[in-house]
């Protein structure tokens, strides 16, 4: 069937393919130029030399944030994060969205609860009475305030019950005929041939949780309990500060010898970006790759 | 064809989320004996919801007070709609509303746009390879964070920069398009719409895994084209994602992007880019000492998400009540 | 095997921070190896004798060069035994070398020792996280022991009780040089804090030309290529701009950013040539102030730039780039004028490193024509040091000595620290900070000043910025005073500052904005924003900058500034005015 591509067909795709192409270079080019500034010496970012190539290469700004234990310690505690938050954010997601996906079965209060849900979303009351709540609860400066409040996204609940619906109500029906309770169904029906969404909703969930420095920061007392992203955003605007409001001769004049706030900066959206780079296209797969719904429905 | 599409699953998942369709229930005694377990699956959510979404909320408390974090609470005094009345009566209030939704309508819009046209240009590559390279490459921007990116993005939109180059390559005398208040909001749509439209095509790229390969196939055994396919199997297929994230997405039409209007923007287009963040960011600034506004924060923030809230419902009724589409 | 390796080199870098322990606590130990791992324990602080002894420096290195200085430290004001512990904010990401801490290093050691006190993390932010942090342990209840605030937070923690009054504590305990040096009570940096006959905290005392304060820069090589003279006037500063850029030595010439008045890249000079500073409360007949951007002078500074940026002799985009990515243009040699703070030296060092040729050199600020200069004044009035409600007054009593300890040490440094204490009260550690080189002189050693930079900043929680009004001013004097001196006259530790091309430069560039003080255009509103302030000033503020920069690029005709002044007047600003004023009689008497 591919050998025999009419024409027009060709030209169509000689099209797509030169629009995609040029749409991927728009995308990469300015991370490449991010990653040659963070290569760069000083006077030719001052400069703007700095295009696709790093100028005056040197790896001062990698050595600096590298350098240091607490960078290695973030990492780990990063790491532990993205495992251990997403395996439990995907757990309640799938347990939350199964009841609320099975709309032919009566069930009172679920109108309410997805009310109550979207209105979580929707409305938050701020910093402190969070901060208070968390206190009370006692996860103020525990690994464990990085994971639970997050556990629950009710965006990803929301995909992951419209996937549930898009599975063909036979299934369902064959598998409780055959007397499987809903976690059964759950676990051993529906879960096998959710990859999709189930990849997607890992993404997500990595992503928030790899990027995520705010509530490292705030919630957590030192710098030893922190989280990759927190250490370095709190690095960076360190010494951007300190430059910036020029409180010091010092600083003004020695940083520069080595790294500058900026190839901080972009050496730490770099380091950051990479482990996202691996895991991307470990779940990318399950977008490329089209599901064979024929071997389910038999 | 049409008896094709009837059967086949992919479109079931438009028709099983539409309330005229819901069929046959399994009997009764199946439900009842297994009831309680449904509603034990959705006791960990509640329990969160509770706690960190429920608990904390009397935070809303302080759009309606004169808010000092020194007295707390509930010991601050109460306003009334004082912090609403200050934002109204702004000089700018109307302008900043009305900018805000233009750029945060437009990002939508064009943002959800050209994800699914990526999406679907995507589907049609057949070279694996390329099409994760594509794909790995388009998502790049999303995780570069406007801060680091916005200096960047100044200089490529520079009267000298990159841009202005390849359009003064057609004969088109340098645009300030960042120096114009009628260009400046999109602008911010087209650069926000680089930024994230790989992102946001994760989704439709997932939808479209669902879609039964045979469907394709015994399209092209009755001769449907590549546009035939197209309208008449893919985009039925992920319909139903598509109206979810537009309906999802009205939950932010006040949210135009903080970071990116903060890094972009510069006085000569205050008039067209001041956004109502920008605003609340700006009030907090004259606070010497570095304390936002917080009452006039909140109550901001309490109105956008008032207004998310309501349209989200609005939208749901409307998709339940004319297409028949059941979104969550 | 590792353990082992590690344990050498441990060692080494422990004897190095011993013979300083050593030396900082002037203990008269004999200098043996085996004090070596003392530095991992917390020093013995009992030892409040700090009998002036310089004996101890062999210690440190295998080296056989002498010191020809004689480094001690103050004796203590009184020393806390056990040492009291206090609760502050540390900045985050603190590194330190192998073998050292936060709490074990020789900065917070020396505290310990001399002072008597133990800081302890509260917790660490930087920035505005530090205010949320702040905001959401307010209502928790759970301060730390000494923090700083300032403005509306500073008047809220003082309305509500959430700070102590120190008025006993500091009136007895403050040394009378502290109180001096401090300006205490009546200098106008004291008003935040005083409340009739109470006393909330100390001011951080910045002093009249801190770091924002503008010097005006040339490329010196581009004058000397075309012989000219440096620009004196404004009109000479459009004539040499033109002339830079019609010889092909520069893109545009003169450069600005965003902020047409900022702290860095500014624009002030032109205004101030015309006598007004926009943005500034200036004072006006009457005892009455002001606002500046409102003077019809205003109009012919913005009708010069305007003009400028008509014959490019501004980057066309100007207006987009913020001050760090303005100055970027300097070393890409785009322009030849141009403003920046005194600290601007160390950079242009490396400048002139990095591009040769390039000479850059002060000019004074332009004229205007009518003869007038003015420039554009740091604030002086900023944050203070505060005590949470509650604190052990000991604790506060020893904070204060803390102060008098590094006040006497900054001021009277002739008797401490010969090595010349031209910066702020850093430790000048031998084997961290420098190291013997040839012919037994001071060189770099592997760890640069910034960290111990850091470490003071944290372990004294800025006390250091609460010194006193000159404390910038009288080392960098020195420094110049020795750079004329034979070098022969000055011991090894002067040599070796005077080596550093930086240090001189910056000296030069500070004495020379110290100079010129009375050029400075000095914002008289130092108060908290006022309910017609919220109210108004968020939308006056933007619509100004908006005009402003909307007439330079010619969007706006000229004569917009006139509808504009009318505007800002109805739109709220009378009120503003009226505020200020109020305030302005309130706290100035009248």
């Amino acid at each position: 069937m591919a050998g025999k591509a009419s024409l027009s067909d060709r030209i169509v795709d000689a099209i797509l393919y030169t629009i995609l192409l040029i749409l991927a270079l728009a995308c990469v080019a300015p991370f490449i130029h991010v990653a040659a500034l963070s290569l760069s010496n000083q006077a030719a970012v001052a400069a703007r030399q700095v295009g696709l190539w790093p100028v005056g290469m040197h790896f001062q700004n990698y050595l600096f944030i590298m350098a240091d234990r607490l960078f290695i310690n973030s990492f780990g505690i990063s790491l532990l994060r993205v495992v251990v938050g997403v395996s439990l954010g995907l757990l309640v997601t799938v347990i939350t969205a199964y009841p609320l996906s099975r709309d032919h079965l009566y069930m009172p209060g679920r109108t309410i609860f997805k009310l109550l849900m979207l209105f979580g979303m929707m409305f938050s009351g701020g910093l402190i009475p969070y901060f208070l709540a968390l206190r009370d609860l006692g996860l103020l400066n525990t690994f464990w305030v990085l994971i639970i409040p997050l556990a629950l996204n009710i965006f990803n609940v929301i995909l992951v019950i419209n996937f549930f619906r898009g599975i063909p109500q036979e299934l369902w029906e064959a598998a409780v005929l055959d007397g499987a309770s809903h976690l059964q169904v759950l676990f051993q029906v529906f879960i096998p041939i959710s990859k999709p969404v189930l990849a997607t909703i890992t993404l997500f969930s990595s992503v928030m949780h790899w990027n995520s420095w705010f509530d490292g920061v705030i919630f957590l007392k030192e710098a030893v309990q922190w989280p990759l992203q927190s250490y370095l955003y709190s690095k960076v605007t360190t010494r951007m500060l300190q430059w910036q409001t020029a409180v010091s001769a010092e600083v003004a004049g020695q940083t520069f010898q080595e790294a500058t706030p900026e190839g901080l900066a972009t050496a730490m959206i770099l380091i950051a970006t990479i482990p996202i780079l691996i895991v991307y296209p470990l779940l990318q797969r399950y977008f490329v790759t089209g599901l064979t719904l024929g071997s389910i429905k038999e | 064809m049409t008896e094709l599409i009837r059967t086949s699953p992919s479109v079931l998942l438009a028709e099983k989320t539409a309330r005229a369709t819901t069929t046959r229930r399994p009997p009764f005694r199946v439900i009842l004996k297994q009831h309680w377990m449904l509603y034990a699956m959705l006791l960990p959510a509640l329990i969160l919801l509770a706690l960190f979404h429920f608990y904390p909320i009397w935070g809303v408390l302080i759009a309606f007070k004169d808010y000092s974090p020194v007295k707390g609470i509930l010991d601050s005094p109460w306003v009334g709609l004082d912090n609403f009345r200050r934002f109204f009566e702004s000089q700018n209030a109307w302008p900043i509303i009305r900018n805000t939704l233009f750029i945060a309508i437009g990002k939508i819009f064009f943002v959800q746009l050209a994800a699914l046209v990526f999406a679907l240009m995507l589907n049609e590559v057949r070279i694996r390879i390329f099409k994760r390279a594509i794909q790995t490459a388009t998502t790049l921007p999303h995780f570069l964070s406007w801060v680091i990116i916005g200096g960047i993005m100044v200089q490529i939109l520079s009267t000298t920069g990159v841009v202005n180059r390849v359009i003064g390559l057609l004969g088109i005398a340098p645009i300030r398009f960042l120096g114009r208040p009628d260009i400046f909001p999109w602008t911010l749509i087209f650069s926000e719409v680089w930024k994230e439209f790989g992102f946001a095509a994760v989704i439709y790229l997932a939808a479209l895994t669902a879609i039964n390969p045979e469907l394709y196939e015994a399209a092209a055994v009755d001769g449907a084209g590549r546009f035939g396919r197209l309208f008449h199997i893919t985009l039925p297929g992920i319909r139903p994602t598509i109206v979810l994230m537009a309906c999802l997405s009205l939950g932010s039409v006040l949210n135009a992007g903080f970071e990116q209007v903060l890094v972009l923007y510069n006085p000569v287009v205050y008039r067209t880019g001041d956004i109502i963040d920008t605003f609340v960011f700006r009030v907090g600034l004259v606070g010497q000492g570095g304390m936002p506004d917080y009452g006039l924060g909140a109550a901001v923030g309490l109105l956008k998400s008032g207004i998310g809230f309501f349209l989200i419902l609005l939208s749901y009724w409307l998709a339940d009540r004319f297409a028949n589409y059941r979104i969550f | 095997m590792s353990k082992k390796m590690n344990r050498r080199k441990f060692l080494r870098v422990s004897a190095a921070s011993a013979g300083t322990l050593a030396l900082a606590a002037c203990a008269p130990q004999a200098a043996a190896p085996t004090t070596a791992p003392a530095a991992t324990e917390p020093p013995a602080v009992t030892e409040a004798t700090a009998a002036p002894a310089a004996t101890a420096a062999p210690v440190a290195a295998t080296s056989s060069c002498q010191m020809d200085w004689n480094p001690t430290f103050p004796q203590p004001f009184k020393v806390y035994d056990p040492p009291l512990e206090v609760a502050v904010i540390w900045p985050p990401g603190m590194t330190f070398p192998e073998g050292m801490s936060w709490n074990n290093n020789p900065m917070y050691n020396r505290t310990v020792e001399y002072t008597g006190i133990k800081f302890t993390i509260h917790w660490e932010a930087s920035g505005d996280l530090l205010e949320q942090k702040l905001a959401a342990d307010l209502a928790a209840g759970t301060l730390p022991d000494v923090f700083y605030a300032a403005g509306l937070f500073l008047e809220q923690l003082i309305d509500n009780n959430a700070i102590e009054d120190i008025k006993s504590i500091w009136e007895t305990t403050a040394s009378p040089l502290t109180k001096e040096k401090k300006m205490y009570p009546d200098y106008k940096w004291w008003k935040p804090v005083r409340r009739g006959d109470k006393l909330y905290g100390i001011p951080y005392t910045w002093g009249p030309a801190y770091n924002v304060d503008n010097l005006c820069f040339v490329r010196q090589d581009w004058l000397d290529k075309l012989g000219l003279q440096p620009p004196e006037t404004v009109e000479q500063w459009g004539e040499v701009a033109r002339a830079f850029r019609d010889a092909g030595l520069c893109q545009f010439g003169i450069n600005a950013c965003k902020r047409l008045v900022t702290w860095y890249q500014s624009l002030d000079p032109i205004f101030g040539a015309f006598g007004v500073m926009p943005g500034f409360w200036v004072k006006a007949e009457g005892g009455t102030l002001k606002y500046d951007s409102l003077s019809p002078a205003v109009k012919d500074a913005l009708a010069v730039i305007r003009q400028w940026y008509e014959e490019g002799l501004l980057d066309p985009d100007f207006y987009t780039y913020g001050e760090g990515d303005a100055a970027g243009h300097i070393a890409a040699s785009k322009v030849g004028l141009f403003t920046a703070p005194w600290w601007h030296g160390g950079m242009q060092v490396k400048l002139e490193q990095e591009n040769p040729g390039m000479k850059l050199a002060p000019i004074p600020y332009p004229k205007g024509p009518q003869g007038k200069q003015g420039r554009k004044a740091s604030s002086e009035v900023g944050p203070s040091v505060v005590f949470r409600k509650g604190l052990d007054p000991l604790k506060i009593e020893a904070c204060i000595n803390n102060l008098n300890w590094h006040i006497e040490m900054h001021v009277n440094w002739q008797k401490y620290q010969q090595y010349g204490e031209w910066r702020n009260s850093h430790a000048f550690v031998e084997g961290l900070e420098w190291v013997w080189g040839e012919n037994c002189e001071l060189k770099d050693g592997p760890l640069a000043m910034p960290k111990t930079y850091e470490w003071m900043n944290t372990i004294d929680f800025g006390f250091p910025y609460v010194v006193y009004p000159t404390y910038q001013a009288d080392p960098f004097r020195d420094i110049l005073e020795w750079s004329k001196q034979d070098p022969s006259k000055l011991n090894k530790a002067q040599r070796f500052l005077l080596n550093n091309p930086i240090v001189l430069r910056e000296a030069d560039y500070y004495s020379k904005v110290f100079d010129t003080l009375d050029t400075q255009i000095v914002n008289e509103y130092f108060g908290n924003p006022t309910d017609a302030m919220k109210q108004y000033l968020p939308d006056l503020s933007s619509l100004e900058s908006e005009v402003f920069t909307n007439i330079v690029i010619g969007n706006e005709p000229l004569d917009r500034f006139d509808s504009f002044v009318e505007e800002w007047k109805a739109k709220g600003g009378e009120d503003v005015t009226r505020d200020v004023n109020a305030w302005y009689k309130a706290t100035f008497g009248g």
